[in-house]
């Protein structure tokens, strides 16, 4: 028996609302909705290039440091197609790396205490009642100002932040001030080790076994007990193909993989599809959402992605056992948060404060005409902004989101990522959290 | 401990990035909060209401707190398949105080650019008065992009205490907005004695001149208060945007504006008064200020 | 005005006369008190030296001619009939009051030693240059002026009258100096307008 029904998905970053096609009690279809478009786009055309930095990180409240720093290297990279490679100190870079892991940091624990915990008591009928009132909660929200703090102290604020410029960051600290965001890194992994992960940062970043995460007492283990009690060791697979173009420290280049083959990749293959939007028909289309292809496929970007072109150990044995299930999708996402911390309090011991933050381009860019990309690894996935400069003012601004790679609308013969991850389920309760195990941004998504 | 009657809040969403939600979700005294308020619904927090089950009932509020740009039109603007206007008519009603939270509900902000005529703040569209509604008595504005958590949980606490809240003419309260972002700026004394910044990435100089900093014509409390409990745009060595105001974002926001090299003056400064001050200051050269702050050869 | 103070003015004015004829270092003490009928001592109650009096001339000077600029200013006309107000008013003063142009030109920009201290940068002319600002700050926000460097644009009007006076000073012009008014507020406007 055929039939269609509308969901919506509340509890995520924006908002989106699915239309499901039934057959035999199966999901066969998922047309997934992203309204409120808004335009940033178009607004920053005539702008001069600099106002992206300010303006696309308006794009999205969570994410706001990476968009920020897309725009900048996509105006940096605009400068090198016409001969001028900027001089971007070691500082510079490890400021901008900080400010994006804390972000990251920031945004791992925020969604699995705010979103993913929330979910799974309600399926494992614990009581919660009210964010505000649980402990694990708040603790969490703690860790989050924390990790934001460390942002703050080199980006002013956060969200929103402003430290980033053609040629460096903005920002010029002082020892104490490395000392303070040190302190807040610390607070961070002490919580981490005590509950989320149940050991000592350096021993989970050891791990190369899931059994050894499972043998701990520790949220994550018990997040993990409940998935695999929902069965989420084997749902919510999708086609096993993986991508993470921008720069990491735990991998060289742009990089894809089919399952655990990985090559390199380019920003070259991207290309987005305009398919059931509104952009292509306000009539047929269905959602503002634009869908990323790499050579006309879909793939996954975020945590996972990452963790899999870098062939970390723990993730390798988990993905052997569970393929990309969402109970290897949810594990990556808290295994990168653990190399963020270590891999963040590292940039903060070895920051060089002796070196400029910042050095002026030569050419003037106001005699630029030339197109730019910017390629970051955001929470949540690969970043790519494009823009095309006339004399310094921007011409066309194109900005490919990673929900956009993972929550694309593919049709039935080829279904996007997330699509292709719900098709065949028999729960919209296990639809709803496979959703959500993506960290799905609507607002990223809808820009 | 005695039980407080707590206030309730509902959150709803425009056209928005989210920023205010997180923003608020950086508020450090959440336990102090959750004493004196109750959040019904939000739309990122797992709560007893969902958004259908607190559209389908009838349980009043004391604030609805409004993030996000607003329209009535259907196509700009709907909330899970509903229209928007259904589900803001719904909620306006029930609510004691509406609270527009950052300068897109405030203003209709960044995303009104997109279309001015259909996308607009609660009561303002852009500094001319009539936004979403024409009038309404219980609004109060707090914008910026995005707002501070303290500004927003500050002025809850003001109003459950019944205390009245003085505000201007964008109906921001005066508390903070009769401060500007230059109030507590630690370049303060560059821009006393006209000492440009020369470049970013230094701590020295005034980011007014060259870097379009706004802080001198912007209101608010980010340099009196700080962000994240530690810093603030300008300590970060970048110019305030101006986000607090009707006319965020301005165009070139990296560049000051001037007319034949004069900037446009601080708020409330005449230009007489501030270009005859700017050049008898600028006719000195104040040594010190021309040095780094820290000179290595000095040790 | 209190008593003092206008005295002070009247040596201001007597000074300015001596200076701007005579020249900063030909002119004494004893022959500005003698030209005031004041003895020396006395003069010296008011300013404490002839350097002192020289900057506080040159101050005053610049406040007169300021406020007239001020009264342009408060005016609501287009930028183009600013222009021909100014080039008129300080043409006006060149011919009733020369004295204040020339000492301007003969004594403050040719003996720039004994202004050094106290008179740094612009800050002695101050009143008169910040008129200027505000004129062209408004032309330029009203879209009648080009946007471009102040000193471009004040160069060009000020080196223009400048030189002017000094060439009328110098008897060379073939007509009176007003008969030029209008020619050369047309070609300060139009070297100035918006394109």
């Amino acid at each position: 028996m055929k039939k269609i029904t509308k969901e919506i998905i509340e509890r995520i970053e924006g908002e989106a609302t699915l239309e499901l096609e039934w057959e035999d009690e199966k999901i066969r279809f998922a047309k997934i909705k992203f309204m409120n478009f808004r335009g940033i786009e178009q607004i920053l055309v005539n702008r001069p290039i600099h106002d992206a930095i300010a303006i696309t990180p308006r794009v999205c409240g969570i994410c706001s440091s990476s968009h920020a720093l897309a725009a900048t290297l996509a105006i940096e990279d605009c400068f090198a197609q016409e001969g001028e490679v900027l001089n971007i100190t070691q500082k510079a870079k490890d400021i901008r790396e900080i400010v994006l892991n804390a972000e990251k940091i920031q945004n791992h624990i925020k969604w699995f205490y705010f979103s993913i915990l929330p979910e799974l008591k309600k399926m494992a009928e614990v009581p919660f009642n009210d964010a505000f009132k649980d402990k694990e909660w708040l603790e969490a929200q703690r860790m989050v100002m924390e990790s934001l703090k460390i942002s703050a102290i080199f980006s002013g604020q956060w969200p929103h932040g402003s430290f980033l410029m053609s040629g460096g960051v903005t920002c010029d600290p002082l020892s104490s001030d490395v000392i303070n965001a040190q302190n807040c890194l610390e607070t961070i992994i002490r919580f981490c080790e005590r509950s989320l992960l149940g050991c000592p940062l350096e021993e989970f970043l050891s791990y190369d076994s899931a059994i050894q995460i499972m043998g701990s007492r520790s949220q994550l283990s018990s997040a993990i007990d409940v998935m695999m009690h929902f069965g989420f060791d084997s749902c919510g697979r999708s086609y096993d193909r993986f991508l993470a173009l921008g720069d990491s420290y735990m991998y060289e280049g742009g990089l894809k993989s089919a399952k655990t083959t990985v090559m390199s990749a380019d920003v070259k293959y991207v290309n987005e599809s305009l398919e059931n939007t509104f952009f292509e028909s306000p009539t047929r289309g269905y959602t503002y959402s634009k869908s990323a292809l790499y050579k006309k496929n879909y793939f996954e970007v975020g945590p996972l992605a990452r963790m899999m072109v870098s062939k970390d150990p723990l993730i390798r044995d988990l993905h052997r056992r569970y393929k990309d299930s969402t109970l290897t999708r949810v594990t990556a996402r808290l295994c990168e948060c653990a190399h963020l911390l270590k891999r963040t309090a590292f940039l903060l011991e070895h920051l060089n404060l002796k070196e400029a933050s910042f050095i002026p381009p030569k050419y003037n860019l106001n005699y630029l005409t030339c197109k730019g990309t910017g390629i970051v690894e955001a929470s949540r996935g690969s970043l790519i902004h494009e823009v095309s400069i006339k004399n310094g003012h921007i011409t066309h601004y194109d900005i490919i989101t990673p929900t956009v790679w993972n929550l694309g609308n593919g049709d039935h013969e080829n279904p996007s990522i997330a699509q292709k991850a719900i098709i065949g389920l028999e729960s919209i309760q296990q639809a709803d959290f496979i959703f959500k195990s993506f960290d799905v941004c609507s607002v990223c998504t809808t820009q | 401990m005695s039980q407080i009657a707590k206030a309730k809040i509902v959150w709803l969403q425009g056209l928005t990035c989210n920023g205010n939600s997180h923003s608020f979700f950086n508020y450090p005294q959440m336990e102090s909060f959750d004493t004196h308020f109750e959040v019904l619904y939000h739309p990122l927090l797992l709560g007893e209401l969902t958004f259908e089950s607190l559209l389908a009932s009838h349980i009043t509020f004391d604030f609805l707190i409004l993030e996000g740009a607003l329209s009535h039109d259907k196509t700009i603007l709907q909330k899970f398949n509903h229209s928007f206007e259904d589900v803001l008519d719904n909620l306006s009603k029930r609510a004691k105080h509406i609270i527009c939270a950052g300068s897109c509900a405030s203003y209709g902000g960044i995303f009104r650019l997109r279309d001015e005529a259909k996308i607009t703040g609660a009561l303002f569209s852009g500094k001319n008065k009539g936004g979403y509604w024409k009038e309404k008595r219980n609004v109060i504005n707090i914008p910026g992009c995005p707002l501070h958590p303290r500004w927003l949980v500050d002025t809850l606490f003001q109003l459950i205490k019944e205390e009245k809240i003085s505000v201007d003419e964008y109906l921001r309260p005066k508390e903070i907005y009769s401060y500007l972002m230059h109030h507590g700026c630690m370049r303060n004394e560059y821009f006393e004695w006209k000492v440009d910044s020369k470049q970013f990435g230094e701590k020295e100089g005034c980011l007014f001149y060259l870097q379009g900093c706004q802080g001198p014509m912007t209101h608010s409390t980010c340099n009196k208060i700080l962000w994240n409990s530690v810093s603030s745009k300008t300590r970060a060595g970048s110019p305030c945007l101006g986000c607090t105001e009707f006319d965020f974002p301005k165009k070139a926001l990296y560049e000051t504006h001037t007319n034949m090299s004069l900037p446009q003056t601080p708020f409330g400064i005449s230009k007489r008064a501030y270009y005859s001050l700017a050049g008898i200051a600028k006719s000195f050269k104040i040594e010190r200020l021309e040095r780094k702050l820290m000179d290595e050869k000095d040790n | 005005m209190d008593k003092k103070s206008s005295k002070s003015e009247k040596i201001l004015e007597a000074a300015l006369l001596l200076f701007s004829k005579n020249g900063f270092y030909a002119t004494t003490i004893p022959d500005i008190a003698k030209s005031m009928g004041m003895s020396v001592g006395n003069i010296y109650n008011y300013f404490s030296s002839k350097e002192k009096l020289a900057k506080d001339i040159i101050k005053y000077s610049s406040d007169i001619l300021g406020e007239e600029i001020r009264k342009v200013n408060e005016q609501e006309c287009s930028s183009e009939e600013k222009i021909r107000k100014i080039v008129t008013l300080y043409f006006d003063m060149a011919s009733v009051k020369p004295q204040h142009i020339n000492y301007f030109l003969r004594v403050y920009l040719a003996n720039k030693e004994v202004f050094k201290d106290g008179c740094e940068g612009m800050l002695c002319v101050s009143a008169f240059v910040t008129e200027l600002m505000i004129f062209f700050e408004e032309g330029v926000a009203k879209g009648e002026l080009r946007n471009q460097d102040f000193f471009s644009a004040f160069g060009l009007f000020m080196g223009y009258l400048g030189g002017f006076v000094f060439l009328n000073g110098e008897g060379v012009l073939n007509k009176n100096i007003n008969d030029y008014i209008e020619d050369i507020a047309t070609n300060i406007y139009n070297a100035l307008k918006q394109q």
